[in-house]
Formats: structure tokens, sequence, C-alpha cells
């Protein structure tokens, strides 16, 4: 039963946020039910802005989506895409680093254009570079770092070089799509001469289908990284230890469970800076936009469960293993 | 031809989405979830919910099942016309429910708690000069900062400026727009600053090590949304025990020196003048914008 996996887990997703919240509406010393805690009306509020921020990303990401499924056909994208893998590979990272996206936003893309053909590897080099390279990242690690430009070329040159390795082992590992529904996409049979405004609305209604599919996991995503936000201590996390090893394993469990959007995390990364070696600091910029929570469930939506645990071990231990040897030699 | 209800609960969630966000922005409470700089592409996500769900409309009167609307033989997503069980039940409850928290339960402003949560004390201790500038070059421009700061959007030269204007003014100043400027110019160049007046506004933060004389004045800096909140502010020190409670909001004046806090030196605010101040309409300040390419 290996579809069942992933359901499961939303299953039990949402058995935890309701015992969350009874177990939150029952412990408050009242023992009135109607009494909610403070805490829980903070965490509902940034639960709400997270999902408000992202909103319209993900809405961009549908509709950029919904026209890939109408107007490219998966010839055109075989022509687009070199044959030898590696070239590939590389193009994928550098249309990615071009491509000003975010990580709420790329998932639906990735995963329509996987499903028009896109070698899976490609698809990933994509969806790691674009969140991570692009001007206003850039810019915002540049200002928050105090105008200084270091740390903000080391998060995208270790970035880039990360994805491709990545991206790699990716190519190494996987032949099949990993797409989530087995149904393989034989034939499209879309009438490429039809009317620019029924495509339109097909489009559109392409969106919509996407939204649904995607937009359940977007709320859970939101909704535990709120929760991690408002019931568990960063100081937690921090008192692991602050050498150069357990600094950087802490950095990127900070960035995995704070879900942070790419563009708003260099001012949270640089309050550490002082207490936290510059490695520490990187892994938490360059680990952060590959992967978090809120994009962990983003991911089941699309791919098999298993791929996306395994793609969360693997860019983990890499983006670990590269700015070890980054701190080694440098 | 016959209603098709799951297209129609499908049309009414993407409908109720455009509302509530339409609804957020008309009440201003957007504002207590994300930097007003995102208030534009928030409303284009309005409508985009709201294209969705006229569009969506016209496939609540299919004439029958099939799919009509959708020529290609295998379906990688469900278009929403399957018989419905327990599974599309759920994931339709999970979507609604932050439509319902929404709704229902009113926005609360982050408070010293998530702070505390969020390890405020390390933002202090990361107060900590970084790097000594050199000598800043004197300007002789008197005039008042130019207005435009106040909409938030800069360009890099007036950035420029106005970072230089700091270290000429004897009193500064922190206002709503300048409010992380001057905190991150103070905290960089503590030696600079030792000495200054200084006044500004913020709720009491207080940690288990501080004296009783000491508190944390200090805001919420918010980039994207309250998810990205970091506290920035000050160590007080009162020529006396304060007993405020946190959360109060005060504004104090005082001067700047350097002390030593958890082994870094850090500035502290030796408080003249104080005084219990009404939370502000907006209580979370916001980066500068500076203009780059006519963007970002």
């Amino acid at each position: 039963m290996k579809r069942n996996l992933s359901s499961l887990t939303i299953d039990s997703c949402l058995l935890l946020l309701f015992a969350a919240v009874v177990c939150l509406v029952s412990l408050n010393p009242n023992n009135s039910v109607f009494q909610i805690p403070d805490s829980f009306y903070q965490m509902n509020t940034i639960f709400l802005s997270i999902l408000i921020e992202a909103l319209p990303f993900v809405l961009i990401g549908v509709l950029i989506a919904g026209f890939i499924q109408m107007f490219i056909t998966e010839n055109q994208l075989k022509r687009w895409i070199p044959k030898n893998k590696y070239a590939a590979i590389l193009m994928s990272c550098v249309v990615g680093a071009l491509f000003p996206a975010c990580e709420c936003g790329i998932v639906p893309i990735v995963r329509r254009l996987i499903a028009k053909g896109v070698p899976l590897f490609a698809g990933i080099g994509f969806l790691l570079t674009g969140p991570l390279i692009n001007p206003i990242v850039i810019f915002s690690t540049y200002m928050a770092f105090g105008n200084d430009l270091e740390i903000a070329l080391l998060r995208m040159g270790i970035g880039f070089i990360v994805a491709l390795i990545i991206a790699f082992i990716i190519s190494l590992l996987y032949r099949t799509n990993q797409l989530k529904q087995e149904a393989v996409h034989t034939t499209t049979q879309i009438n490429y001469e039809t009317s620019l405004l029924t495509k339109a609305r097909k489009t559109l209604l392409h969106a919509v289908d996407e939204f649904f599919d995607m937009g359940k996991y977007l709320i859970i995503g939101a909704f535990l990284a709120a929760f991690v936000q408002v019931y568990v201590s960063t100081k937690l996390l921090v008192s692991i230890g602050d050498g150069p090893f357990t600094s950087l394993f802490v950095m990127m469990g900070l960035a995995y469970f704070l879900s942070l959007c790419s563009e708003a995390d260099a001012f949270i990364g640089s309050s550490f800076s002082n207490i936290f070696p510059k490695g520490a600091i990187l892994g938490f910029l360059v680990y952060g936009p590959m992967i978090d929570l809120k994009n962990t469930f983003m991911m089941l939506s699309v791919f098999k469960a298993r791929f996306v645990f395994a793609f969360v071990m693997i860019v983990t231990v890499i983006v670990f293993i590269s700015i070890s040897c980054w701190q080694l030699l440098f | 031809m016959k209603i098709n209800v799951q297209q129609l609960v499908r049309a009414i969630i993407l409908f109720l989405f455009a509302f509530f966000i339409y609804r957020l922005h008309h009440s201003g409470e957007i504002l207590q979830l994300i930097n007003p700089k995102y208030e534009t592409l928030s409303m284009i996500g309005a409508t985009i919910f709201f294209v969705l769900s006229f569009v969506q409309l016209f496939r609540i009167f299919s004439v029958s099942s099939n799919h009509i609307h959708c020529e290609h033989t295998d379906h990688r997503h469900d278009h929403g016309d399957k018989p419905i069980n327990i599974k599309k039940v759920i994931s339709y409850l999970i979507i609604l429910f932050p439509l319902a928290t929404g709704f229902l339960l009113p926005f609360a402003t982050l408070d010293a708690s998530i702070a505390k949560n969020k390890g405020a004390t390390l933002s202090l201790r990361n107060q900590g000069e970084r790097e000594v500038e050199s000598a800043p070059l004197p300007t002789n421009d008197p005039n008042q900062i130019d207005p435009n700061v106040y909409k938030n959007k800069v360009s890099k030269e007036e950035y420029e400026w106005i970072q230089q204007d700091l270290f000429h003014q004897p009193h500064l100043k922190m206002e709503d727009t300048l409010y992380a400027l001057i905190y991150q110019e103070v905290t960089q160049n503590i030696n600079m600053f030792n000495g200054r007046k200084i006044t500004l506004n913020g709720f009491v933060y207080r940690e288990q090590d501080f004296a009783s004389n000491q508190l944390v004045i200090g805001r919420f800096l918010i980039t994207h949304c309250i998810a990205d909140a970091g506290l920035i502010g000050f160590l007080a020190e009162f020529d006396q025990e304060m007993t405020v409670s946190e959360d109060t909001w005060m504004e104090v004046t005082g001067t700047i020196r350097l002390t030593e806090y958890q082994g870094t030196s850090i500035p502290l605010l030796e408080i003249e003048e104080y005084q219990t101040i009404d939370q502000p309409e907006q209580p979370y300040v916001y980066p500068l914008n500076i203009q780059v390419l006519g963007g970002g």
C-alpha cells in the first residue's frame, strides 16, 4: 500500500492538529472550554500570516503550471532540454537561478514540468536553485549582514554547487519520475488548435485543480511551522551546542522548522552571527530555501512519500558535508 | 443538467479566500500579518482567487460527470468530480480550517512570550560590535530628512545620506520608519554612538538574569510576514527598581553607554526620562525599503 503512506501522513497530521487544539483548550487553568489561551491566538495569527504571505506566490505558481499544461507540448520541452545528462543538470540549475521564484510557488511548476516529461533530476535542480538564487535574495542577504557582500556571494556559490551535486545524486538513484499518481502519461491529446480563449479558460481550471491538490499541504505545513514558532523555544535548539559541527546542525534544524521565505530569512540568520561561526550561518541560509517543514508537505502533494523522505535526507547530508568541507578548508 | 455539489463547494471556498483577503485589506488587519510592502501582491492574490472562483462557477452545472472540459486521457490530479469519500471530506476540512479561524478568531499582536521563545537574549548578545567602520564623512546638509522616508521607500543615495546623517545628530529619535536603520547602525558602531542621546518607544521585555532596574525596550521587525519577526531593541537601565509588567509600552529617553552582557559588549541605555504609553496603532516596524532598479 504505497500510496497510503502519504495519505496516512495527512491523516495523522490532521489528528495531531486536532489533538493540539484539544490539548491547548483543556490545558488552560480555568478549565473552561471556551477560553482559549493567548498563545493559541498568537499561533493562529502566525499561521494565517504565513498563509496570506504564501498564497499569492502559490497562486502565481499554479497559474504558471496551468499555462505550461495548456500551452507547452512535451516535444517542445524535449527539444529545449539537452540530451546529455550533465548538461541537463547544469542547465536546470542555471535556469532555476535565473528564475525568480519562491519555494512555495515553484512546487506546482516543477510538478507540471516533470509530468510533461522533464527528467526528475532536472526538475530537482530547478527546484533547488529557483528560491535560493535570485536578485531579491542576494539583496536582502547583503542588507541583513551589514552591507557585506561576502555572505551573500558565499550563499549563492555554495548553494549552486550543492544543487548540482544533489541533482546529480538524484539522477543516479532514480530512473522514474517519482510522481505520486502512477498513471503513465501516454499521449496527451490536447488539441493545440483550440482557440486561445478556450485554452485560457482551461489554464484557469487547471490552476483551480492544482490549488486544491496543493492547498491542504500548504495549510498543514504553515500550521506546523507556526506551532513550532510559538511552542518550541529557539534556546532549546541553541543549547545543543556551539562547536563548528553541532552549531551547523543546530542552524540547519532551525532553518527547517522555522520555514521562512528565502527572501526574509537573512535577517533571522544574521541575528545569530555573533553566537555561531560563519559556517553555521551559511548552513541556515543555504539549507532553508532548499527544504523546510512547509515545503516538505508541499512536496508530499507531488512526489511519492518515500522519495520526499529520501530527498530530505540527501539534501540534509549534502548541505552538511559541503559546508563542513568549506569550514575545514577556509 | 444537475448541480455538482463538489464543484460548488470548490467555487465557494475560492470565493471565501478572495473575500477573506479583501476583508483583511479593507479593515486594515492585514498589517497585523504582513509587511505593507507586500500589500499589492496580496491584493493580486485575492484577485486571482476571485477570477478562479468565477471560472469555477461554470463547472457547477455539468451536464454529466464526464470530463468534457479536459481532453487528455490520463489524470494526474483530481478534477473534483469523483465521488466524495471520507478522505476528500478531510481535505476540504483542512482547506476550510484557516478560513474558519481567520473569520472567527481575532488576531493577536506578538508579545514578549514570542520574543522569549525566539531567543531575544541571543539577539541582545548579537549586538556586539561587528566591525569598526572608518569615520564617516561630514555632510553639512542641514535639511530635514526626505519626506519619502515615511513611505518606507528610499533611493540608494537617500539611504546613504540618512545613514551618514545619523552620525551627526546629537539626539537620535527612533521614528517608526528609521527604527530598524538606527538600531542597526548603533549596534554595529557602538563606540561611535557612545554618549549619544536617544529616544525610542517599544514594549517591555525581561530576561531572568536582568537586574531589577534593567529591561529591554524593543519592537518586532517584520521583513515579510510576522513569522519572520525578530525583536530589535536596547537594554535599558533605570535609576530605580522597575516593576512594570512585560508587554507594557514605554517611551524612553536616555544616553547610550557601552556595557558587557554575557561576555559581549553591547549598548546600554541610561534612562533619564520615561513614560508608559498606549500600544501604537502599528506595533511593528519594517526595514527601510531601498529601491534598486526600480523594484525590490
